[in-house]
Protein backbone atom coordinates (compact mmCIF):
# COMPACT_ATOMS: atom_id res chain seq x y z
CA UNK A 1 0.00 0.00 0.00
CA UNK A 2 2.64 2.91 1.13
CA UNK A 3 4.30 1.55 -2.48
CA UNK A 4 1.61 2.53 -4.38
CA UNK A 5 1.41 5.99 -3.39
CA UNK A 6 4.63 7.32 -5.02
CA UNK A 7 3.75 5.62 -7.78
CA UNK A 8 0.43 6.87 -8.48
CA UNK A 9 2.05 10.43 -7.77
CA UNK A 10 4.50 9.97 -10.45
CA UNK A 11 2.01 8.84 -13.04
CA UNK A 12 -0.65 11.71 -12.89
CA UNK A 13 2.74 14.37 -12.64
CA UNK A 14 3.64 12.55 -15.61
CA UNK A 15 0.46 12.42 -17.14
CA UNK A 16 -0.54 16.26 -16.33
CA UNK A 17 3.31 17.29 -18.21
CA UNK A 18 1.53 14.76 -21.22
CA UNK A 19 -1.94 16.64 -21.24
CA UNK A 20 -0.25 19.81 -20.79
CA UNK A 21 2.19 19.49 -23.69
CA UNK A 22 -0.46 17.98 -25.34
CA UNK A 23 -2.99 20.91 -25.05
CA UNK A 24 -0.16 23.60 -25.95
CA UNK A 25 0.46 21.57 -29.51
CA UNK A 26 -3.70 21.64 -30.03
CA UNK A 27 -3.68 25.95 -28.83
CA UNK A 28 -0.56 25.46 -31.57
CA UNK A 29 -2.69 23.79 -34.19
CA UNK A 30 -5.94 25.73 -33.75
CA UNK A 31 -4.66 29.29 -33.54
CA UNK A 32 -4.68 30.12 -37.30
CA UNK A 33 -8.42 29.46 -36.52
CA UNK A 34 -9.17 31.23 -33.19
CA UNK A 35 -7.21 34.61 -34.05
CA UNK A 36 -9.38 35.91 -36.33
CA UNK A 37 -12.43 35.67 -38.00
CA UNK A 38 -13.40 34.01 -41.71
CA UNK A 39 -13.38 37.61 -43.67
CA UNK A 40 -10.88 38.55 -45.73
CA UNK A 41 -10.55 41.73 -43.98
CA UNK A 42 -9.92 39.64 -40.73
CA UNK A 43 -7.67 37.27 -42.35
CA UNK A 44 -5.52 39.99 -43.37
CA UNK A 45 -5.77 41.50 -40.34
CA UNK A 46 -4.49 38.45 -38.72
CA UNK A 47 -1.75 37.95 -41.09
CA UNK A 48 -0.37 41.44 -41.52
CA UNK A 49 -0.20 41.57 -37.65
CA UNK A 50 1.69 39.05 -37.29
CA UNK A 51 -1.07 37.16 -35.25
CA UNK A 52 -0.68 33.99 -36.76
CA UNK A 53 1.57 31.02 -36.63
CA UNK A 54 1.05 27.49 -38.50
CA UNK A 55 1.26 24.28 -36.05
CA UNK A 56 2.47 21.63 -37.42
CA UNK A 57 -0.14 19.68 -39.51
CA UNK A 58 -0.63 20.02 -43.11
CA UNK A 59 -3.94 21.06 -42.14
CA UNK A 60 -3.23 24.17 -40.25
CA UNK A 61 -0.74 25.06 -42.81
CA UNK A 62 -2.95 24.79 -45.81
CA UNK A 63 -5.40 27.02 -44.01
CA UNK A 64 -2.38 29.91 -43.81
CA UNK A 65 -1.29 29.28 -47.31
CA UNK A 66 -5.33 29.30 -49.10
CA UNK A 67 -5.26 32.55 -47.28
CA UNK A 68 -2.09 33.90 -48.54
CA UNK A 69 -2.94 33.38 -52.05
CA UNK A 70 -6.41 33.72 -51.89
CA UNK A 71 -5.80 37.46 -50.67
CA UNK A 72 -2.50 38.56 -51.32
CA UNK A 73 -3.37 39.99 -55.19
CA UNK A 74 -7.04 40.81 -54.58
CA UNK A 75 -8.62 43.90 -54.89
CA UNK A 76 -8.64 43.98 -51.13
CA UNK A 77 -4.98 43.84 -50.66
CA UNK A 78 -4.40 46.15 -53.42
CA UNK A 79 -6.33 49.00 -51.97
CA UNK A 80 -4.51 48.78 -48.30
CA UNK A 81 -2.12 51.60 -47.37
CA UNK A 82 1.00 49.62 -48.55
CA UNK A 83 2.96 49.32 -45.08
CA UNK A 84 0.12 46.72 -43.68
CA UNK A 85 0.04 45.14 -47.48
CA UNK A 86 4.00 44.63 -47.19
CA UNK A 87 3.64 43.66 -43.72
CA UNK A 88 0.53 41.02 -45.16
CA UNK A 89 3.26 39.93 -47.83
CA UNK A 90 5.93 39.43 -45.66
CA UNK A 91 4.43 37.26 -42.99
CA UNK A 92 3.19 35.31 -45.81
CA UNK A 93 6.29 34.91 -47.30
CA UNK A 94 8.13 33.83 -43.95
CA UNK A 95 5.35 31.45 -43.45
CA UNK A 96 5.89 29.95 -46.39
CA UNK A 97 9.25 29.75 -46.68
CA UNK A 98 8.76 27.22 -43.18
CA UNK A 99 6.98 25.61 -44.18
CA UNK A 100 8.94 24.59 -47.35
CA UNK A 101 11.82 24.32 -45.56
CA UNK A 102 10.08 21.65 -43.31
CA UNK A 103 8.22 20.27 -46.29
CA UNK A 104 10.03 20.40 -49.78
CA UNK A 105 7.51 18.61 -51.60
CA UNK A 106 4.65 21.35 -50.32
CA UNK A 107 4.01 22.87 -53.49
CA UNK A 108 1.13 24.95 -52.48
CA UNK A 109 4.02 26.59 -50.32
CA UNK A 110 6.21 27.45 -53.00
CA UNK A 111 3.21 29.09 -54.98
CA UNK A 112 2.61 31.25 -51.84
CA UNK A 113 6.37 31.85 -51.36
CA UNK A 114 6.40 33.07 -55.46
CA UNK A 115 3.38 35.30 -55.03
CA UNK A 116 4.72 37.23 -52.28
CA UNK A 117 8.18 37.59 -53.66
CA UNK A 118 6.54 38.69 -56.72
CA UNK A 119 4.62 41.24 -55.09
CA UNK A 120 7.30 42.26 -53.10
CA UNK A 121 9.07 42.53 -56.26
CA UNK A 122 12.09 40.28 -54.89
CA UNK A 123 12.03 38.29 -58.50
CA UNK A 124 14.99 35.70 -58.07
CA UNK A 125 12.72 34.41 -55.54
CA UNK A 126 9.64 34.91 -57.45
CA UNK A 127 10.92 32.73 -60.37
CA UNK A 128 12.78 30.15 -58.08
CA UNK A 129 9.97 29.66 -55.68
CA UNK A 130 7.78 29.60 -59.04
CA UNK A 131 9.57 26.63 -60.11
CA UNK A 132 9.76 24.94 -57.10
CA UNK A 133 6.22 24.67 -57.27
CA UNK A 134 6.00 23.14 -60.66
CA UNK A 135 8.77 20.80 -60.06
CA UNK A 136 6.84 19.63 -56.80
CA UNK A 137 3.31 19.48 -58.33
CA UNK A 138 3.91 19.29 -62.06
CA UNK A 139 -0.59 17.93 -62.91
CA UNK A 140 -2.24 19.36 -59.56
CA UNK A 141 -5.20 21.40 -61.82
CA UNK A 142 -5.71 23.95 -59.18
CA UNK A 143 -1.76 24.83 -58.40
CA UNK A 144 -1.25 24.91 -62.53
CA UNK A 145 -4.08 27.38 -62.88
CA UNK A 146 -2.54 29.86 -60.33
CA UNK A 147 0.80 29.38 -61.12
CA UNK A 148 0.05 30.09 -65.21
CA UNK A 149 -2.07 33.13 -64.15
CA UNK A 150 1.09 34.48 -62.11
CA UNK A 151 3.46 33.42 -64.53
CA UNK A 152 1.19 35.78 -67.22
CA UNK A 153 0.81 38.65 -64.70
CA UNK A 154 4.59 38.59 -64.77
CA UNK A 155 5.68 37.47 -67.50
CA UNK A 156 8.72 40.28 -68.21
CA UNK A 157 10.31 39.05 -64.81
CA UNK A 158 10.39 35.40 -65.73
CA UNK A 159 13.61 33.29 -65.87
CA UNK A 160 14.56 31.06 -68.33
CA UNK A 161 14.04 28.45 -66.43
CA UNK A 162 10.94 29.64 -65.13
CA UNK A 163 9.51 29.95 -68.08
CA UNK A 164 10.63 26.62 -69.19
CA UNK A 165 7.94 25.87 -66.47
CA UNK A 166 5.11 27.84 -67.42
CA UNK A 167 5.30 25.85 -70.49
CA UNK A 168 5.50 22.89 -68.91
CA UNK A 169 2.46 24.04 -67.30
CA UNK A 170 0.44 25.22 -70.53
CA UNK A 171 1.30 21.85 -71.47
CA UNK A 172 -0.10 20.13 -68.78
CA UNK A 173 -3.71 22.30 -69.18
CA UNK A 174 -4.10 21.04 -72.95
CA UNK A 175 -4.42 17.73 -71.01
CA UNK A 176 -7.28 18.02 -69.10
CA UNK A 177 -11.18 19.24 -69.85
CA UNK A 178 -10.47 21.97 -67.13
CA UNK A 179 -7.36 23.11 -68.06
CA UNK A 180 -8.62 23.69 -71.73
CA UNK A 181 -11.22 26.09 -70.26
CA UNK A 182 -8.32 27.98 -68.60
CA UNK A 183 -6.29 28.15 -71.63
CA UNK A 184 -9.35 29.09 -73.83
CA UNK A 185 -9.99 31.96 -71.32
CA UNK A 186 -6.03 33.06 -71.43
CA UNK A 187 -6.02 32.92 -74.87
CA UNK A 188 -9.02 35.57 -75.25
CA UNK A 189 -7.64 37.64 -72.80
CA UNK A 190 -4.31 37.92 -72.90
CA UNK A 191 -3.39 38.33 -76.86
CA UNK A 192 0.39 38.25 -75.99
CA UNK A 193 0.00 34.35 -74.81
CA UNK A 194 -1.87 33.53 -77.78
CA UNK A 195 1.32 32.97 -80.15
CA UNK A 196 2.84 30.71 -76.82
CA UNK A 197 -0.46 29.06 -76.32
CA UNK A 198 -0.72 27.92 -79.56
CA UNK A 199 2.89 26.76 -80.10
CA UNK A 200 2.70 24.94 -76.51
CA UNK A 201 -0.90 23.09 -78.17
CA UNK A 202 0.72 22.19 -81.57
CA UNK A 203 2.47 19.58 -79.57
CA UNK A 204 -0.79 18.85 -77.80
CA UNK A 205 -3.13 15.34 -79.17
CA UNK A 206 -5.28 16.58 -82.18
CA UNK A 207 -8.20 15.91 -80.10
CA UNK A 208 -6.87 18.15 -77.20
CA UNK A 209 -6.62 20.83 -79.62
CA UNK A 210 -9.70 21.17 -81.47
CA UNK A 211 -11.36 20.97 -78.03
CA UNK A 212 -9.39 24.04 -77.17
CA UNK A 213 -10.31 25.91 -80.11
CA UNK A 214 -13.86 25.18 -79.47
CA UNK A 215 -13.73 26.64 -76.27
CA UNK A 216 -12.03 29.70 -78.23
CA UNK A 217 -14.77 29.87 -80.15
CA UNK A 218 -17.57 29.85 -77.54
CA UNK A 219 -16.14 32.34 -75.26
CA UNK A 220 -15.67 34.51 -78.02
CA UNK A 221 -19.13 33.49 -79.50
CA UNK A 222 -20.26 34.68 -75.48
CA UNK A 223 -18.76 38.10 -75.26
CA UNK A 224 -20.44 39.20 -78.97
CA UNK B 1 -9.00 11.23 -3.34
CA UNK B 2 -7.58 14.25 -2.74
CA UNK B 3 -5.01 13.85 -5.43
CA UNK B 4 -7.94 12.84 -7.96
CA UNK B 5 -9.80 15.94 -6.92
CA UNK B 6 -6.48 18.17 -7.69
CA UNK B 7 -5.92 16.67 -11.08
CA UNK B 8 -9.58 16.97 -11.74
CA UNK B 9 -9.92 20.62 -10.68
CA UNK B 10 -6.96 21.60 -12.57
CA UNK B 11 -7.99 20.32 -15.75
CA UNK B 12 -11.56 22.21 -15.40
CA UNK B 13 -9.43 25.23 -14.66
CA UNK B 14 -7.27 24.40 -18.04
CA UNK B 15 -10.72 24.15 -20.06
CA UNK B 16 -11.83 27.22 -19.01
CA UNK B 17 -9.19 29.28 -20.01
CA UNK B 18 -9.89 27.89 -23.53
CA UNK B 19 -12.31 30.86 -24.85
CA UNK B 20 -9.37 33.33 -23.77
CA UNK B 21 -7.61 31.73 -26.65
CA UNK B 22 -10.06 33.59 -29.08
CA UNK B 23 -8.74 36.82 -30.01
CA UNK B 24 -10.69 39.65 -31.90
CA UNK B 25 -8.57 41.27 -34.32
CA UNK B 26 -9.74 44.63 -35.59
CA UNK B 27 -8.85 45.82 -38.96
CA UNK B 28 -8.31 49.25 -37.72
CA UNK B 29 -7.61 51.30 -34.68
CA UNK B 30 -10.58 51.41 -32.72
CA UNK B 31 -10.05 54.48 -31.44
CA UNK B 32 -9.19 56.80 -34.38
CA UNK B 33 -12.12 59.26 -35.56
CA UNK B 34 -12.74 58.12 -38.71
CA UNK B 35 -15.91 59.72 -40.60
CA UNK B 36 -18.32 56.93 -41.85
CA UNK B 37 -18.42 55.66 -45.48
CA UNK B 38 -22.02 55.05 -45.08
CA UNK B 39 -23.27 57.95 -46.74
CA UNK B 40 -20.79 57.66 -49.84
CA UNK B 41 -21.62 53.86 -49.94
CA UNK B 42 -25.48 54.40 -49.59
CA UNK B 43 -25.06 57.13 -52.55
CA UNK B 44 -22.94 54.88 -54.73
CA UNK B 45 -25.42 51.70 -54.21
CA UNK B 46 -28.62 54.05 -55.12
CA UNK B 47 -26.83 54.72 -58.27
CA UNK B 48 -26.32 51.37 -58.83
CA UNK B 49 -29.80 50.34 -58.26
CA UNK B 50 -30.58 53.07 -60.81
CA UNK B 51 -27.90 53.14 -63.14
CA UNK B 52 -29.68 55.67 -65.67
CA UNK B 53 -29.12 58.31 -63.47
CA UNK B 54 -25.43 57.57 -63.16
CA UNK B 55 -23.07 60.75 -63.91
CA UNK B 56 -18.87 60.21 -63.64
CA UNK B 57 -18.78 63.97 -63.85
CA UNK B 58 -21.88 65.47 -60.93
CA UNK B 59 -23.06 62.29 -60.30
CA UNK B 60 -24.95 61.37 -56.58
CA UNK B 61 -22.10 58.55 -55.94
CA UNK B 62 -19.55 61.17 -56.89
CA UNK B 63 -20.51 63.67 -55.31
CA UNK B 64 -21.38 61.86 -52.20
CA UNK B 65 -17.38 60.25 -52.23
CA UNK B 66 -15.93 64.23 -52.33
CA UNK B 67 -18.03 64.99 -49.26
CA UNK B 68 -16.79 62.33 -47.43
CA UNK B 69 -13.14 62.28 -48.91
CA UNK B 70 -13.47 66.07 -47.78
CA UNK B 71 -14.10 65.08 -44.22
CA UNK B 72 -11.01 63.05 -43.89
CA UNK B 73 -9.04 66.06 -43.92
CA UNK B 74 -7.04 66.34 -41.00
CA UNK B 75 -6.19 62.95 -39.88
CA UNK B 76 -3.20 61.38 -39.88
CA UNK B 77 -1.63 60.01 -42.72
CA UNK B 78 -2.22 56.41 -41.62
CA UNK B 79 -5.73 56.78 -41.05
CA UNK B 80 -6.59 58.53 -43.83
CA UNK B 81 -4.97 55.68 -45.89
CA UNK B 82 -6.99 53.19 -44.35
CA UNK B 83 -10.27 55.17 -44.74
CA UNK B 84 -9.44 55.64 -48.76
CA UNK B 85 -9.00 51.59 -48.96
CA UNK B 86 -12.13 51.09 -46.77
CA UNK B 87 -14.19 53.19 -49.23
CA UNK B 88 -12.53 51.82 -52.41
CA UNK B 89 -13.16 48.16 -50.93
CA UNK B 90 -16.56 49.19 -50.43
CA UNK B 91 -17.11 50.81 -54.31
CA UNK B 92 -15.57 48.80 -56.32
CA UNK B 93 -17.42 45.58 -56.50
CA UNK B 94 -20.42 47.60 -57.35
CA UNK B 95 -19.45 47.92 -60.41
CA UNK B 96 -18.55 44.51 -61.09
CA UNK B 97 -21.93 43.48 -59.26
CA UNK B 98 -23.67 45.73 -61.69
CA UNK B 99 -23.44 43.18 -64.43
CA UNK B 100 -21.20 42.29 -67.59
CA UNK B 101 -22.17 45.75 -69.13
CA UNK B 102 -19.63 48.46 -69.37
CA UNK B 103 -21.33 51.30 -68.99
CA UNK B 104 -21.89 54.50 -67.21
CA UNK B 105 -22.25 53.55 -63.92
CA UNK B 106 -18.89 51.59 -64.09
CA UNK B 107 -17.25 55.31 -65.41
CA UNK B 108 -18.90 56.83 -61.91
CA UNK B 109 -17.43 54.31 -59.76
CA UNK B 110 -14.20 54.94 -61.47
CA UNK B 111 -14.45 58.25 -61.30
CA UNK B 112 -15.15 58.26 -57.78
CA UNK B 113 -12.17 55.44 -57.02
CA UNK B 114 -9.70 58.48 -58.76
CA UNK B 115 -10.96 60.97 -56.51
CA UNK B 116 -9.87 59.00 -53.23
CA UNK B 117 -6.64 58.34 -55.47
CA UNK B 118 -5.68 62.02 -55.65
CA UNK B 119 -6.59 62.21 -51.46
CA UNK B 120 -3.78 59.75 -50.77
CA UNK B 121 -0.91 61.02 -48.95
CA UNK B 122 0.57 58.05 -50.04
CA UNK B 123 2.30 57.76 -53.36
CA UNK B 124 2.20 54.33 -53.52
CA UNK B 125 -1.23 53.95 -53.00
CA UNK B 126 -2.27 56.49 -55.23
CA UNK B 127 -0.83 54.21 -57.93
CA UNK B 128 -2.27 50.84 -56.54
CA UNK B 129 -5.65 52.66 -56.58
CA UNK B 130 -5.59 54.32 -60.01
CA UNK B 131 -5.48 50.82 -61.12
CA UNK B 132 -8.01 50.29 -59.82
CA UNK B 133 -9.89 52.62 -61.33
CA UNK B 134 -8.63 51.62 -64.83
CA UNK B 135 -9.48 48.20 -63.99
CA UNK B 136 -13.39 48.94 -63.23
CA UNK B 137 -13.59 51.61 -66.15
CA UNK B 138 -12.42 49.40 -68.88
CA UNK B 139 -14.91 46.66 -66.70
CA UNK B 140 -11.64 43.89 -66.95
CA UNK B 141 -12.44 42.59 -63.68
CA UNK B 142 -9.92 39.75 -64.84
CA UNK B 143 -7.32 41.41 -63.48
CA UNK B 144 -8.25 42.90 -60.15
CA UNK B 145 -7.65 39.58 -58.92
CA UNK B 146 -3.44 38.67 -59.55
CA UNK B 147 -4.22 35.03 -59.07
CA UNK B 148 -7.44 33.04 -59.54
CA UNK B 149 -9.38 31.41 -56.22
CA UNK B 150 -8.63 27.65 -55.62
CA UNK B 151 -11.58 25.26 -57.07
CA UNK B 152 -10.37 23.07 -54.28
CA UNK B 153 -8.09 23.34 -51.77
CA UNK B 154 -6.00 20.03 -52.42
CA UNK B 155 -6.93 16.95 -55.35
CA UNK B 156 -7.48 13.61 -53.49
CA UNK B 157 -4.09 11.85 -53.79
CA UNK B 158 -2.18 14.49 -54.96
CA UNK B 159 1.42 15.06 -53.41
CA UNK B 160 1.24 18.58 -52.92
Amino acid sequence: MAGRTPTAIVLIVVGAALAGFGLSESGAEFSPYLVAGYATKERFAAISADLVEPGDSRWSKDLIVEDCLRIAGSLFARAQPPARRAAFLDNCRRHASGMTSEMPTYSAGWLAKSVASALLSDFPDFNQSLIASQMSAPSVGWLLEQRVNLAVGHRDYLSTEATTAYHADLMALFSTDKGRSVLASLYVAHSEERDTIIGIGEQAPVAAQQDFLDRVRQLVSARL
Amino acid sequence: MKVVLATALAAALMVVSFPSMAQTVAAIDPSAATPSIDPAVGACDYVAKNPEIADPISGQCVTATGAYIASLSGLPPAEAEQALADLVVALAPMAQAAGPTCDKFDDEIAAAIRMAATASPNPEQVSSLNEIADTVADCSYDSTAAIAEPVIPVEPGSPS
